[in-house]
């Protein structure tokens, strides 16, 4: 039996020694790790344990001018399934498939997959969504989410727009307001394990979201509705191809009504209409075009009653008196051209009056020379014809005009009775309106105040006006023309009983000239003599009889003894 | 003896039993059973012990709970069910074998030698494998670890080498010998794991340093050794002593945010686990990581869990239990009733320190990674079998030390 000697003692002290140090060494470097080291650590572990959720903020409301709320949001339902918590497939599948009214087989397949979460449907109205929660089937979850809801369905639809499905706006008003009504989305952030499963009783941190504010618009819905059942009578009466409408008041710009039939369903902006033709342009071209709103977006030749323009800038120029007397043989020649009058016959010896109630071409054309080049470019541009309107709406289309520099007095000629040039029809009711009220150039708008969610503050939104492009005394001989022209001119199916109204015709001949498509429109306004409403309609290749002024003029004049009194314009005496 | 002469007064007592036992064959006889009776035993040892498999247990529970739920139908009991049965099992082996008198195994030491180093032989060629290594024999439900039986074999058989050669034992030749004997046990184990082979050499370099008088020579190697190492890398030479996977765990160990998807990301995701824990942890039972984030959470990477939960406080706290255990060791290599029963708990000190150590090492990245499990702590059957088994024949050592006066 051997003994253990000292020398072993202190080899075993030796070894013992430096592997406990060797543990000491390791605290060290833990107290490195855990306690230096350990912010970076703990962020990066942070990142890789939290599962973002969103939770979507509720978009504004959008109101009327009566507040009666035409674009708000539906709470909805997604029903989905996590595979680990389900307990009884069978009646789940049954369950759902019965409430939902969807195939056995896909139900079955989503049920029986094995992800952390399987979506059975999305956009449940919420009675069915609560109805499926309260069977309270284990591993079933029903969410609750905002989707944009358009009570009135089509109505307005090219001016409102809807949203896509991150809730932004993609056209119209819910686009051009996109900053006030979308609000803030909240998050919550909530612990998952490695394969993403979100841990249940897991602490959660959430953010709260902001609610949009909400918007309230001069449009109204009752007027709104009025012009939708003229200019949908009026396309189907004439089986134009579209007919629009704009209702503005002239003083202060508000927009009460913007109408461009066909409209399309706010709450399904993706279906196009039955029986569209899908070969020749894809889905969504022709989606685009269904969404256009044609009276911002796309311009046009005016025609005729560009004649108010020319007429407001030979008066205020000196070059023409509403007494001034012309003679029109059914044409005049400048240059070497021979520009007809609609009339070939001629209209004979009448005075500037006369020539505007007869829509002369020969007597606008005699004014617009006399003007000459510059003194006709300078009204144009005075007026604001060639720049946008500044409507709150996305996509307003440019003027389209001759350089001064490249105007002749051929261009001259047809530029005076409204040819040879392109503007949108709110660039036409917007300058109508600064020449009627008394030269103020006001910018059409729809929006006039914010509120926030709460409704505890309230915000006017405030527009460009621009005072004294007209002197008033011109204002007023224009208005008084324009009255002679519905009372006993080329206007006069545009008048209402009891009411003064002024307005002008159109019918523009579209290019390319001679394929016989018209563009026919009528601008008329009440009361003549303090305008508090104008009102633009134009329909779109009119099938047969095609003038302005026998097929528009008297639509706007059913529209108006229907509105007129809604508005209280007061009847003159 | 020159004992008797360094060791006056206290230790007189001690030295006399140790005479008295050594002249067992001659008078002994009727004192023997009496020494036993009142013989020593390490409670603290075994309370150590005892502690650590309980505290293993609630933490293999908090690491497995939420991915057994998940991968066995809700139960979340499954592994430490298992690792429950494996406890009591092995406490039951420990006890028996701390009843048996150590120099009952002496006597086998050179047939475990020799059994122990074919079946890591064999195992390369019929065992399972894993990762494309074979590590395992199957027989029925138990798998079987060679690697495991090779390292009590060796505690065992360096023994009973080293007491034989106890007259020799300052002399280098004897080194040279015991040196072979190790690597010769080594060399088939290291083919299949790294890990297991570095903690052979290890127990077989401290139980030959205690043992030899040659102790300059030890730190020689050392210095050697490590140099070697680290000019071996600088120069691009280990490249083709190691194979791909190893390499690329010295890149992740040095760089592991490069290897974030691969080789580093046990390392990274260990670091998260460590990181999140701060002072005092996220409390017991709210580790994120061990949802399915660290891989061998359970196993090889429990200690992150640990860090995570209980903080740098419970980290502390379990090194110190272990360098207490340590410490324990040494106490009873210290006082052994003889050099083989000194021998024994110098092998068994130096196997439990190298594996904490090492796992500790790895899940710090203050080493390379190799897979080595944390004692009474991680998962696993065999390697709880074995390790009891050591602490079973130490509880003998400490038995036969006789009470001091």
């Amino acid at each position: 039996m051997k003994t253990l000697l000292t020398g072993h003692r202190k080899g075993i002290v030796t070894a013992a020694m430096i592997l406990s140090l060797m543990g000491v060494g390791l605290m060290v470097r833990l107290g490195y790790l855990m306690l230096l080291d350990a912010d970076q650590y703990y962020l990066m572990a942070q990142e890789l344990h939290q599962r973002e959720r969103r939770i979507k903020a509720a978009r504004g409301t959008i109101y009327d001018a009566n507040g009666v709320p035409i674009a708000t949001n539906k709470t909805v339902c997604t029903v989905s399934v996590v595979h680990s918590q389900v307990t009884d497939p069978e009646t789940v599948i049954r369950t759902l498939t019965d409430k939902l009214g969807l195939e056995e087989a896909e139900v079955r397949k989503k049920v029986e997959k094995r992800s952390s979460r399987e979506v059975i449907r999305t956009n449940v109205e919420k009675d069915l969504g609560d109805e499926i929660r309260e069977c309270d089937m284990a591993g079933v979850k029903v969410d609750e989410d905002y989707k944009r809801y358009y009570p009135y369905g089509s109505l307005a639809s090219k001016v409102l727009g809807f949203t896509g499905s991150d809730n932004q706006g993609i056209i119209g008003l819910e686009v051009a307001y996109e900053s006030v009504l979308k609000g803030t989305d909240g998050t919550i952030l909530t612990l998952a394990d490695a394969a993403g499963r979100e841990i249940e009783n897991a602490a959660e941190e959430r953010v709260e979201p902001v609610a949009g504010k909400n918007l309230h618009l001069s449009l109204d819905v009752n007027v709104q509705k009025y012009l939708e059942q003229a200019a949908e009578k009026l396309m189907i009466q004439k089986q134009a191809k579209q007919a629009s409408g704009i209702v503005m008041n002239p003083k202060t710009g508000e927009i009460l009504a913007m109408v461009n039939v066909p409209e399309f369903d706010l709450n399904d902006p993706y279906s196009l209409p039955e029986g569209t033709d899908t070969s020749q342009e894809s889905a969504q071209d022709l989606l685009n075009k269904m969404w256009r709103n044609a009276v911002i977006n796309d311009t046009y030749e005016p025609g005729s009653t560009f004649k108010i323009i020319t007429a407001a800038a030979g008066l205020d120029s000196g070059a023409v008196t509403p007494e001034s007397t012309f003679s029109c043989p059914g044409f005049y020649v400048v240059e070497d051209r021979r520009i007809r009058c609609h009339k070939t016959t001629g209209h004979g010896a009448e005075t500037f009056v006369q020539g505007t109630m007869n829509s002369c071409n020969p007597v606008f054309i005699q004014v617009g020379l006399r003007m000459g080049v510059d003194v006709f470019y300078s009204y144009f541009e005075r007026f604001g014809l060639l720049k946008k309107t500044g409507i709150d709406l996305p996509g307003e289309a440019s003027t389209i005009m001759h350089k001064p520099e490249n105007m002749g007095e051929v261009e001259l000629a047809t530029v005076s009775f409204g040819q040879s040039f392109q503007i949108t029809p709110l660039q036409l009711i917007t300058t109508a309106s600064a020449i009627i009220n008394g030269g103020r150039r006001v910018t059409p708008h729809f929006g006039v105040s914010v509120q926030s969610a709460d409704g505890s503050q309230i915000t006017k939104l405030q527009y460009p006006v621009e005072e004294g492009v007209l002197s008033e005394e011109t204002s007023a001989k224009v208005r008084s023309i324009l009255e002679q022209v519905v009372a006993e001119g080329s206007g006069k199916n545009g008048a209402v009983e009891g009411y003064r109204i002024g307005g002008k015709t159109a019918t523009s001949e579209k290019l390319p000239r001679r394929t016989g498509k018209y563009i026919s429109s009528f601008i008329g306004f009440a009361p003549a003599d303090d305008p508090e409403v104008i009102t633009l309609m134009t329909v779109d290749e009119p099938v047969g009889v095609y003038y302005g002024g026998t097929i528009v003029a008297p639509v706007v004049a059913e529209f108006y003894e229907n509105i007129l009194p809604y508005l209280g314009v007061e009847k003159s005496s | 003896m020159e004992h008797n002469g360094e060791r006056p007064g206290a230790r007189a007592g001690q030295n006399r039993q140790v005479r008295n036992m050594g002249s067992r064959p001659s008078g002994a006889k009727t004192r023997r059973p009496v020494a036993r009776k009142q013989g020593y035993f390490d409670y603290s040892l075994l309370f150590i012990v005892i502690f650590l498999c309980c505290f293993g247990l609630v933490m293999l529970y908090s690491t497995t709970a939420y991915t057994d739920m998940i991968a066995h139908k809700g139960d979340m009991f499954y592994t430490v069910k298992k690792q429950a049965v494996f406890m009591l099992l092995a406490f039951g082996v420990m006890l028996l074998v701390s009843r048996i008198d150590y120099h009952f195994w002496i006597m086998l030491a050179k047939y475990g030698y020799i059994i122990s180093l074919v079946l890591s032989v064999a195992v390369i060629f019929v065992g399972k494998s894993a990762k494309g290594k074979a590590r395992w024999f199957e027989l029925g439900p138990i798998s079987f670890q060679p690697a495991e039986l090779v390292k009590i074999a060796l505690i065992v058989a360096l023994a009973a080498f080293l007491n034989k050669m106890y007259p020799y034992l300052k002399t280098v030749r004897v080194l040279l010998v015991t040196a072979f004997l190790v690597i010769l046990l080594a060399i088939p184990v290291t083919v299949n794991n790294l890990s297991s082979g570095i903690i052979i050499m290890g127990i077989g370099f401290l139980m030959a340093f205690v043992a030899s008088k040659q102790r300059w020579l030890f730190a020689a190697v050392i210095v050697v050794g490590l140099g070697a190492v680290v000019l071996a890398y600088q120069t691009g030479l280990l490249e083709h002593f190691l194979h791909g996977y190893q390499m690329d765990r010295i890149n992740a160990w040095l760089n592991p945010t490069n290897y974030e998807k691969d080789e580093g990301y046990q390392i990274l995701q260990g670091l998260y686990a460590i990181g999140s824990g701060g002072l005092f942890g996220r409390g017991l039972g709210q580790s994120v990581q061990k949802l399915g984030f660290l891989p061998e959470a359970q196993n090889d990477m429990i200690f992150g869990i640990i860090c995570e939960e209980l903080g740098l406080f419970g980290a502390v706290l379990v090194i110190a239990l272990f360098v207490m255990m340590i410490w324990r060791f040494m106490f009873i290599a210290n006082n052994a009733p003889d050099f083989t029963g000194s021998m024994l708990a110098t092998g068994v000190m130096a196997h439990m320190a190298i594996q904490v150590l090492l796992n500790i090492a790895v899940v710090t990245n203050t080493m390379p990674n190799t897979g080595v499990t944390l004692p009474f702590i991680s998962y696993g059957g065999t390697s709880l079998m074995f390790l009891m088994v050591e602490i079973g024949l130490v509880l003998n050592v400490s038995n036969q030390i006789q009470a001091k006066s």
